[in-house]
């Protein structure tokens, strides 16, 4: 304004041309520097961590801050990061983006530490989540199926989980919610479901999804795998059902686990301060645990100003979805495409119970601690340890 | 170069201290890394760490090449300046 006031902008021109070369200039100096910035649509500096994010005490403000944002290249990670959940759900039905190999990354495992992984190789060539083409639409259908008809038999399954958050939060003193509360109902919906009771510990099958598997965590999987097998074989099963509901547990029980704590952790924070039978007028939503996906380029292509390359690892960022308008646009965050979650339905269903359930509640929450653990797939907590006044 | 890596592997709770501390002792003990719990997560700190306390870069990915603690050092130290 103080330009124009003094009779034109033709007297500051030089500046202004100065300034404005040095402001356009930043993002080159930046880079020199070794930051790493957004491309295109704006400079938000990529300075946070892709692998913390998740659980990153500001991942809100971080995801607001990245909505429209075009994915950026992590050079330690060596893979592409997609925050913006438009982003996302167009990525997630683009067909030059496939789920890695996981077959011949085993089998350069089991060269690499001269071992043979048998039930490994077997469970996940089960898995829906790790198939791509053909294969996938015949390993993804019968589960799929199965989901819907077990829907229909919720009324097996909701007594006596409504029973157990009865009792959970009945109990005097701290409830260390986790171990108390939600693992048991998890755990009591699975077993309705797969008819095999699985004591694994959380996250203990699912590190077949970490892209760095050690020698140990490999040989230690390949003997849950085995024990998974013999469970499900002394089940009395139909025969053919055995690889769907072992993809279930090796994959559902920590998708489930992670998504109703995630929403748990989320409800129990909002009512701090007031009693769970006084709820929030807005009851607490479904939040999805799942964090992260990742796919493979099969071919180079353009998308939003930058070019993949063939055999890029994308990875994909769910958490942006909390914080859409509607209920339809944040259910993004259980993916879209054809590699979506199956088991959104009974998590909604699920959750619905729990919301209804724990609005019965006659107690007071004074404090809310909790700690998340290591992974990078879910978002997954150690203990939610509610206090009540 | 082998204090270093067995007191990042001892810091980050992979190993105990006094194991660290014994194996430090002796030159000639071997540890295996196969056994280390590491996940993509701790594998990274685990190289930063690395990178940090000697200035040798290592490769995330390379990790699963070195089965045990001397040939990481042996790795390490054929890449360090002389």
């Amino acid at each position: 304004m103080a330009i124009w006031r003094r009779g034109g902008v033709h007297k500051w021109r030089p500046a202004l041309i100065l300034a404005a070369d040095f402001w356009l200039s930043v993002p080159l100096w930046l880079r020199l520097m070794g930051r790493r910035l957004r491309p295109p649509g704006g400079y938000v500096v990529a300075a946070l961590n892709p692998l913390s994010l998740p659980t990153n005490p500001d991942r809100a403000a971080i995801f607001a801050r990245a909505r429209s944002s075009a994915p950026f290249f992590d050079p330690r990670l060596r893979l592409w990061v997609v925050l913006d959940p438009d982003a996302v759900t167009q990525l997630l039905q683009d067909d030059r983006l496939v789920m890695p190999d996981v077959d011949a990354a085993l089998a350069a495992l089991e060269g690499r530490y001269g071992i043979k992984l048998p039930h490994l190789r077997w469970v996940t060539s089960q898995l829906p989540l790790l198939s791509n083409g053909e294969h996938h639409r015949r390993v993804r259908q019968p589960m799929a199926k199965f989901l819907s008809s077990e829907k229909k038999h919720a009324e097996s399954w909701r007594g006596g989980v409504a029973d157990l958050i009865a009792s959970a939060l009945a109990k005097p003193g701290r409830l260390e919610a986790f171990r108390q509360l939600l693992l048991p109902v998890v755990n009591a919906v699975f077993e309705n479901v797969t008819r095999v009771a699985v004591a694994f510990e959380p996250l203990t099958l699912t590190k077949i999804f970490d892209h760095y598997a050690s020698f140990k965590q490999l040989v230690d999987l390949e003997g849950h795998v085995a024990v998974l097998r013999a469970k499900l074989a002394a089940s009395g099963i139909p025969a053919g059902s055995e690889g769907m509901l072992a993809s279930l547990v090796m994959l559902g029980r920590d998708s489930l686990l992670s998504s109703i704590s995630e929403s748990f952790l989320n409800l129990v924070t909002i009512c701090r301060g007031r009693r769970l039978d006084d709820p929030p007028e807005d009851p607490p939503r479904l939040l999805s645990g799942v964090a992260i996906a990742e796919r493979i380029t099969r071919t180079p292509f353009s998308f939003g100003g930058i070019s993949f390359r063939e055999g890029e690892r994308v990875r994909l960022y769910f958490q942006g979805f909390h914080l859409l308008g509607s209920e339809t646009e944040r259910l993004g965050a259980f993916g879209s495409g054809p590699h979506s979650c199956l088991g959104r339905s009974l998590a909604l269903e699920l959750w619905s119970l729990m919301v209804a359930e724990i609005a019965k509640a006659p107690r007071l929450i004074e404090a809310v601690g909790f700690e998340y653990d290591r992974g990078v797939i879910f978002t997954m907590p150690m203990y939610i340890h509610v206090d009540f006044a | 170069m082998r204090s270093r890596i067995l007191s990042a592997l001892s810091q980050m709770g992979e190993i105990e201290q006094t194991q660290a501390e014994e194996l430090a002792a002796d030159p000639q003990a071997d540890f295996e890394l196969l056994r280390v719990n590491f996940d993509s997560l701790t594998v990274i700190d685990f190289c930063l760490r690395i990178e940090t306390s000697t200035g040798i870069a290592i490769d995330p990915d390379e990790m699963a090449e070195f089965g045990a603690l001397n040939e990481l050092v042996a790795a390490l130290m054929a890449r360090s300046p002389r």
